[in-house]
C-alpha cells in the first residue's frame, strides 16, 4: 500500500478503490445482524430532532417564500395567466386547456410584432447600464488606495464622506440626482451653460444612469477595497521597496493582484444587482426608453398589464442568465483571482 | 439548558409553520363585508387617489355613517392605479364589496363575471335625471353584444357601476404666453390678419391650430415648441375617426379618417410645433408648466396640481377639430365607476353606498371645490362653471365650461337618413379607447409603434415613415390583437 503524505507531512491512508472511507483493501465494517442499521442512541435522536428544529425554521421560510413561488412562476411562464380570466387558485386551473400556451410567452418576447423590439432594448439597456459596476469597482479601487495610506491625513473624514450614499435611501438619491439632470433647472445644466433634456434622449438617459450609479457605488467599493488592501501584508511592500519599485509598480504588480478576491466579489454581486436594476426606471428617469430595464419590462408589460404568463416567461429567463452569469464567472475565477 | 435549546427550538418552528400555514390560509378569506347580529352593515370599500382625495372620502365615508349608523364602512385605500390594480388583481374573486374600478379595466371584470350586475337596486330613469346621460350609463354593458349602452327590456344589459366621475380632456393655453406673443404678431397687422385667444365655444381647426402656432412661433425670441404635447385619442375622434367599429371587432386604423388624424400628429412634430422626438430639448407638461409652452391639454383632475406649480394665467379651449365630413371637436373622456364585488353577499347596500358617492351632493361639490373632478350631478354644472357658490378654491381655468360641454354632449350622436352617425354638439368628448375592449394594452402598444418602437422601428413622429404606410403594416397585427381578445371575451 502506498503511503501518501499530506501538506503537512502526516501520514495518510490511500483511498479505497471502491471510493469509501477506510483503508486500501479492508472490508467494510460488518452491518449488525440482520443486515439492519445500527439503530441509533437517543441523544442522537434528541440531537437530530433538535437540529432539524432549528433548520426548519430556514427550511419552511425557503419552502413558502422561495420554492413554491419559482416553482409557481415557472408553470405561469407556460400559462396565459391573467387575474380577471384565471382568479382562482392555481390548482383549479390545471386541467384548463385555455389556462396553458405552451412556449408561446417565452416565443412573443422575441417575436411579438409590438413589444419583443421593447424587449430586447430592455436587455440592452440592462446590458449597457453594468458600465457603472466596472467604472464604480475602478473609482473605488482608486479611492481605496489613496484613502489606504498611512500618512494621509482626514482619510477618515474622507472615507466617510464618501461612504454616505451607501446608506442614503436608494429613491431619495433618484430623485436628488433628476433635480441635478432636470432640464430647466438642473445643476449640471447650469454649470455647462447648456440646455440639454437629457431625458429624452436614449444615449443621454444612459450615460446619465450610468453617472449616477458609478457616483452611488464608490462608497461600497471603496470601503471594501480599503479593507481588501489593508489585508495585504507589509512584507510584499517592504520587499518591493528594497527592490526599488515605484508606488504606481507597487500598486499594480502587488496590491490590484492581492485584492482580487474583493474584485471578484464585487463583480458578482454587481453583475447580479445590475441585472435586477428598476429604480432609475421608475425614480430617475420615468418614462425615458434608455433606462427601461429587463425588470422594468416584467412590471410593466407583465404584471401591470396583467399578462402574468409574459411576466413570468421573461423572470425565468433572467434567472437563467443570472445563474449562468455567476457560474461562469465562478469557473472563470481560477484564472485571476489570487488567494492571499 | 438543552432542554431549552429544544424547546426554542420546536416553539419557533412551530410559530413560523403557523404563521405560514396561517398566510397560505388568508389568501382564501373572502374580503366582502356581513351584516351581524345586531344589524350592522360591515362593508367594504377599495380606492385608490391621491392623499387629498383620500381624505375626502374619509369625511364622505363619515357623513354616510353618520347619516347611516348601521353602517361600518371599512376604507382600503391605494396611493395610485399601480398599487391599486396589483392589489385588487391579486385579490382573484374575492373582492371587495364595493371599489372603483378604471373603464379601461372594466370588460375583464365584467365579461369573467368578477363584478355583479346590480340594475335591480338602481333607479334608472332618477339616475338619468341626476346625471349626464353617458355617465348614467358608462357601466351599463351587454355581455352578449359587447356594446355600452342601456336598455331596460333587454335581460342581457346590466348595470355595473355608478361613474365616479368623467375626466374629459380640453386644450390648455398658457394665457400670459400667448397674449404677450399674440401683442407682438398683431401689430401693424389689419384686424382680419390678427390673431385673436382661443375661443370656449368655437374650436380650432387641424390647420388653424398650426397656423397659429406657426406664427407666434416667430414671435417668440429662443428656440421654442409651441405645443408641449397634444392627444392623441382627441386627434383621431375629432376627424370622426375611431381605431374599431364599436363593437371593437373589427380594426379602422387604415381609414381615411384615421390615417388623416395620424399626418396632423405627424406635421406637429415635423413643423416644429412639438419637439421632435428623442431631442435633447423636449417639450413635456413641465415645459408647460414652466412657461416654455403655449398649448398643453388637461384633465380636471390635473387642476390641485396646476394651482400649485403654474405662476402664470392659463385657460381652456376645446381640442381641434379635423377636416373630415361630420367631425366635430371631441376629446377623450376618462371614468371610474363605483363596481361591486360579484361574491358580495350584501350587494344592496353595496350599492346604496355607491348610489350615496355618485350623487350626494356634498362629495360632488367637495371633489370639484379642491381641484379633483368636475361634479356627475347635472344641477351643479352651472355652479361649477360659473362659481356662483363662491366655493372653488381656485377660480382657474376660467373656461371650465369647456369640460362640461364634452361630458354634456359625449357620445350624443344623430343619424340622417343616409346612415351616416355625426355628433349633435360642436364640442363633445369620447370614452377612452381601451375602454371598448378585454384589455387596454394593445393602447400602450399602438402609441409605441407609431413612434418606432415596433419591429418596423420606424417613427412616424420623426418622419421616418408615412402614417398610411406604417397603419397599414400594423393592421393585421391589430386585428389579431381584436380578434384574440374577441376569443378571450367569449370564451
Amino acid at each position: 500500500m502506498k503511503e501518501l503524505t499530506n501538506e503537512a507531512g502526516i501520514e495518510v491512508p490511500a483511498p479505497r478503490a471502491d471510493g469509501a472511507r477506510g483503508t486500501a483493501g479492508e472490508l467494510p465494517p460488518e452491518r449488525p445482524e440482520g443486515g439492519r442499521k445500527k439503530r441509533r442512541s437517543k441523544l442522537e435522536i434528541r440531537e437530530s430532532r433538535i437540529a432539524f428544529g432549528f433548520i426548519s425554521v430556514k427550511l419552511i421560510g425557503f419552502i413558502v417564500f422561495t420554492l413554491i413561488p419559482v416553482a409557481a412562476c415557472i408553470i405561469y411562464s407556460f400559462s396565459n395567466m391573467d387575474p380577471q380570466r384565471f382568479p382562482n387558485t392555481l390548482f383549479t386551473y390545471l386541467g384548463n386547456e385555455k389556462f396553458w400556451a405552451g412556449f408561446k410567452q417565452y416565443a412573443d418576447l422575441f417575436t411579438h410584432p409590438l413589444y419583443s423590439q421593447i424587449f430586447l432594448r430592455s436587455i440592452l439597456n440592462t446590458v449597457l447600464l453594468m458600465f457603472s459596476v466596472p467604472l464604480g469597482m475602478a473609482g473605488g479601487l482608486l479611492l481605496a488606495a489613496v484613502l489606504s495610506q498611512k500618512d494621509l491625513k482626514l482619510k477618515s473624514t474622507f472615507r466617510l464622506l464618501i461612504y454616505l450614499p451607501v446608506v442614503a435611501s436608494a429613491v431619495a438619491m433618484g430623485y436628488i440626482w433628476q433635480y441635478l439632470f432636470a432640464t430647466e433647472y438642473g445643476l449640471l445644466n447650469q454649470l455647462f451653460g447648456i440646455n440639454v433634456n437629457w431625458f429624452s434622449n436614449v444615449h443621454l438617459t444612459r450615460l446619465a444612469i450610468i453617472i449616477k450609479n458609478t457616483w452611488g457605488s464608490l462608497g461600497r467599493t471603496m470601503i471594501l477595497y480599503i479593507a481588501g488592501c489593508l489585508s495585504v501584508s507589509d512584507t510584499y511592500y517592504d520587499a518591493a521597496e528594497i527592490d526599488g519599485a515605484s508606488r504606481w509598480t507597487k500598486f499594480w504588480k502587488i496590491t490590484f493582484p492581492l485584492v482580487t478576491p474583493t474584485t471578484f466579489y464585487l463583480l458578482v454581486m454587481g453583475i447580479i444587482g445590475n441585472l435586477q436594476s428598476y429604480n432609475d426606471s421608475v425614480i430617475f428617469a420615468p418614462g425615458s426608453q434608455g433606462s427601461q430595464t429587463v425588470v422594468w419590462f416584467i412590471w410593466n408589460y407583465g404584471i401591470y398589464q396583467r399578462n402574468y404568463g409574459l411576466a413570468a416567461a421573461a423572470s425565468v429567463l433572467l434567472s437563467i442568465v443570472i445563474m449562468a452569469l455567476t457560474v461562469l464567472q465562478f469557473k472563470r475565477s481560477n484564472k485571476w483571482v489570487y488567494s492571499v | 439548558m438543552r432542554k431549552h435549546l429544544k424547546f426554542i427550538s420546536v416553539a419557533v418552528s412551530a410559530a413560523l409553520a403557523a404563521t405560514a400555514v396561517a398566510g397560505i390560509a388568508a389568501c382564501g378569506t373572502k374580503n366582502g363585508g356581513f351584516v351581524d347580529e345586531q344589524g350592522i352593515v360591515h362593508l367594504t370599500f377599495a380606492g385608490r387617489s391621491n392623499d387629498s382625495e383620500e381624505a375626502n372620502y374619509e369625511v364622505f365615508i363619515n357623513d354616510f355613517m353618520q347619516d347611516n349608523p348601521n353602517y361600518d364602512i371599512q376604507i382600503d385605500w391605494s396611493a395610485n392605479e399601480s398599487a391599486y390594480m396589483q392589489k385588487i388583481n391579486g385579490m382573484g374573486s374575492n373582492l371587495p364589496d364595493l371599489f372603483m374600478l378604471s373603464d379601461d379595466q372594466f370588460i375583464a371584470f365584467a365579461e369573467n363575471g368578477l363584478i355583479a350586475d346590480y340594475k335591480e337596486f338602481v333607479d334608472m330613469d332618477e339616475l338619468d335625471e341626476q346625471v349626464y346621460t353617458y355617465a348614467a350609463e358608462a357601466y351599463c354593458y351587454n355581455t352578449e353584444t359587447d356594446l355600452y349602452g342601456w336598455d331596460k327590456d333587454d335581460p342581457n344589459c346590466g348595470f355595473y357601476g355608478y361613474p365616479k366621475d368623467q375626466g374629459p380632456l380640453g386644450l390648455m393655453y398658457n394665457k400670459t404666453l400667448f397674449e404677450d406673443l399674440m401683442e407682438k404678431y398683431n401689430q401693424g397687422k389689419p384686424a382680419q390678419m390678427q390673431i385673436s385667444l382661443p375661443s370656449a365655444t368655437e374650436p380650432y381647426t387641424f390647420d388653424e391650430f398650426i397656423d397659429v402656432c406657426t406664427k407666434l412661433k416667430g414671435e417668440y425670441d429662443g428656440e421654442f415648441y409651441p405645443c408641449a404635447g397634444y392627444d392623441l385619442d382627441s386627434a383621431i375622434y375629432s376627424n370622426n375617426a375611431d381605431y374599431f367599429t364599436p363593437d371593437a371587432s373589427q380594426q379602422r386604423i387604415t381609414d381615411n379618417n384615421f390615417v388623416q388624424a395620424i399626418e396632423f400628429m405627424q406635421r406637429l412634430y415635423s413643423e416644429g410645433i412639438i419637439a421632435p422626438r428623442g431631442g435633447t430639448t423636449g417639450t413635456d407638461e413641465t415645459a408647460f408648466i414652466n412657461g416654455r409652452a403655449l398649448f398643453y391639454y388637461a384633465g380636471p383632475w390635473k387642476m390641485k396640481d396646476y394651482w400649485k406649480q403654474i405662476s402664470f394665467e392659463w385657460d381652456l379651449a376645446p381640442v381641434c377639430v379635423g377636416p373630415a365630413e361630420g367631425a366635430v371637436s371631441t376629446a377623450y373622456v376618462g371614468s371610474m365607476g363605483y363596481c361591486i364585488s360579484a361574491n358580495s353577499q350584501i350587494k344592496e347596500h353595496a350599492a346604496y353606498l355607491a348610489k350615496y358617492l355618485a350623487t350626494y351632493e356634498g362629495s360632488q361639490r367637495s371633489q370639484y371645490r379642491r381641484g379633483q373632478a368636475i361634479p356627475n350631478l347635472r344641477s351643479m354644472a352651472a355652479e361649477f362653471s360659473g362659481n356662483t357658490k363662491g366655493v372653488l378654491s381656485n377660480e382657474t381655468p376660467k373656461n371650465r365650461s369647456v369640460w362640461i360641454d364634452v361630458i354634456d354632449g359625449c357620445g350624443q350622436t344623430k343619424t340622417a337618413q343616409d346612415g351616416v352617425t355625426t355628433y349633435v354638439d360642436a364640442v363633445t368628448g369620447k370614452y377612452r379607447p381601451g375602454r371598448f375592449t378585454y384589455s387596454s394594452t394593445w393602447r400602450t402598444y399602438f402609441a409605441q409603434w407609431l413612434d418606432g418602437q415596433g419591429t418596423n422601428g420606424k417613427s412616424v413622429w420623426k418622419g421616418q415613415i408615412s402614417a398610411r404606410e406604417s397603419l397599414n403594416a400594423l393592421a393585421p397585427t391589430m386585428q389579431n390583437w381584436l380578434d384574440e381578445m374577441k376569443e378571450i371575451q367569449n370564451s
